[in-house]
């Protein structure tokens, strides 16, 4: 075992910052998501496409990442009861990509990542309205760690998942103090 | 120039047919236009409904009625943001 690997306790969480972070290290075992991390988000933060937040040790190396863009969804139904006015899109927080590097994985990192982009989501709530997360799980196994935490499927797409961003508030206040 | 063309041969209902013939006549279009116009607007609307992720009326349904009523996080949710706080915040 490295330092590196030893280390988790030595992680925090970052905004990406391409000169300070060491992301051609990073290896999840997933080639696309390493490849995003290495040669996309730099650009997609400089032209607004995605915000990424990484897990880093004070050497910059990266153990996770997880990144958040702004979405809508257009809804064209009347709403039964009260609720949303009809003809007006959801405002949506997208969790794009989420991924722990091999050498960390079982140890509870993806978990440690989801809360800080829902932590993430519910603060930029205040400055931007968002209904909802939502998430495009690209596998089965995404999709068992989405269903785990308690988001919820729709009847007609079984690949995107959503929480409210209701329930995301209540667990920060509830359990971060409202941090 | 004309664009290039391919020829399309489908089965069709002799009541739909001349249905179309009518409808065709009545905006004063031969018959291969009507139909080449409505389906190219079919399979736009189709195609920009995938490509914007639209949902169907029954997932619309489904996600209001889930932000109208939010269960509030599970438990398992809870115990990771407790060990979060712990770890990175304390």
């Amino acid at each position: 075992m490295t330092d590196f690997e030893r280390g988790i306790e030595r992680l925090v969480f970052e905004h990406f910052d391409a000169h300070r972070h060491q992301r051609t290290l990073f290896d999840c075992g997933r080639p696309k998501l390493n490849e995003y991390l290495q040669k996309r988000l730099n650009q997609h933060m400089r032209k607004g496409i995605a915000v990424g937040y990484v897990l880093a040790d004070p050497e910059g190396r990266i153990a996770g990442y997880v990144t958040h863009s702004a979405g809508r969804l257009p809804i064209t139904v009347i709403p039964s009861g009260k609720g949303y006015p009809p003809d007006l899109p959801l405002p949506t927080t997208l969790i794009g990509r989420m991924a722990v590097d091999r050498r960390f994985q079982g140890r509870g990192l993806g978990a440690a990542l989801l809360v800080h982009a829902l932590r993430m989501a519910v603060q930029t709530t205040e400055l931007v309205a968002s209904t909802v997360i939502e998430v495009d799980a690209l596998d089965d196994a995404a999709r068992s760690f989405y269903l785990r935490y308690g988001f919820c499927e729709l009847p007609d797409d079984a690949r995107h998942l959503y929480l409210p961003m209701a329930d995301a508030r209540t667990l920060i206040t509830e359990i971060l103090d409202g941090k | 120039m004309a664009a290039e063309t391919t020829k399309i041969t489908i089965r069709q209902p002799v009541a739909i047919k001349r249905k179309v013939e009518q409808a065709a006549a009545k905006r004063g279009m031969t018959v291969t236009s009507f139909i080449n116009a409505v389906l190219e607007r079919a399979a736009d609307r189709t195609l920009s409904r995938v490509r914007r992720r639209e949902l169907t009326e029954r997932d619309q349904h489904a996600l209001l009625a889930l932000l109208a009523n939010p269960t509030g996080p599970n438990d398992a949710l809870r115990d990771a943001a407790e060990r979060y706080r712990k770890q990175f915040l304390d």
